[in-house]
């Protein structure tokens, strides 16, 4: 867990990985370009291996702009390109408002809560051991 | 005290060109807001402190050369109530930069970056950008209360 003091605020990232080979990255404050370096590092660090499973849980985060957008859809990327899968779980309007103007909702697989992330990961991992997987990423609804 | 008339106000904020400084700009801006007259709504709120920020990133990845003194790195954001809502110009005296280069105008899978000044567009009333090579750049933008 990798915490900042900024005034009262409390920002960190935290990362954990479960027993079922999902990694968790969770943020909690405010993320704009002056922790972006941080986050990218994390990122990078956690997306690496093979058929990365990646939940991205903003439940705590109260603010992000485009500069972290970007690095999750960095993140999106790299980890389709490694046959692994990522899922976003964030409730805020605010925030999901920032997904909905820039048209990732979909493609970044945004979903309410963790557990729903994570369901979304292991039915993945299901279908692609059912021998379906075609590459391509998940299919929503 | 008595009340003014806030059309006859500006608040104008000088931060150094350093993302540190990213979370001063959305404080003030947010405090500004706060005090509209119609009210702002928080969502209102949130896409100000969103666009202020995403234009004073730009401020810092583009505005300034590598050889720029520090002293002379600095965004200022100017606001101001007027036509019913908010007018905010931020502004640097750097070497201008080109938004049709900057904005990424595609409807193929998102970019990286470049997602700054869409979604500022998305969020404002009105964005729009002036200055040239010399004079730096300014963003102005105007939002008023959703009804």
């Amino acid at each position: 867990v990798r915490q900042r003091q900024r005034g009262a605020r409390t920002l960190s990232v935290e990362v954990r990985k479960r027993d079922d080979g999902i990694t968790v990255v969770a943020l909690s404050g405010e993320w704009d370009a002056y922790l972006a370096p941080s986050l990218k590092e994390t990122l990078q660090g956690v997306t690496s291996g093979p058929a990365p499973q990646i939940v991205l849980n903003l439940l705590g985060c109260q603010f992000f702009d485009s500069t972290i957008l970007g690095l999750m859809i960095g993140s999106a990327k790299r980890v389709g390109e490694a046959s692994g899968a990522q899922a976003i779980a964030c409730d805020r309007s605010i925030l999901l408002k920032v997904f909905d103007n820039s048209g990732t909702r979909e493609m970044l697989s945004v979903v309410s809560t963790e557990e729903e992330a994570i369901a979304m990961l292991q039915a993945t991992g299901d279908e692609e051991k059912g021998g379906e997987a075609d590459g391509s990423a998940p299919e929503r609804d | 005290v008595r009340p003014m008339d806030l059309r006859q106000s500006a608040i104008e904020l000088r931060i150094p060109c350093d993302p540190r400084f990213l979370s001063v700009a959305r404080l003030t801006i947010a405090g500004v807001a706060a005090r509209a007259e119609p009210e702002f709504s928080i969502d209102d709120i949130e896409d100000l402190k969103i666009s202020v920020t995403e234009a004073c990133t730009n401020v810092i990845d583009h505005a300034y050369p590598e050889e720029c003194d520090e002293a002379d790195r600095f965004i200022t954001v100017h606001c101001r109530f007027e036509r019913g809502g908010l007018t905010v110009e931020v502004s640097d005296s750097g070497r201008g930069f080109d938004p049709r280069t900057a904005a990424d105008s595609g409807t193929e899978l998102p970019k990286e970056s470049g997602l700054g000044i869409p979604l500022m567009r998305n969020l404002m009333d009105e964005v729009e950008f002036g200055g040239g090579p010399e004079e730096g750049t300014r963003v102005k933008m105007h939002k008023r209360p959703a009804r």
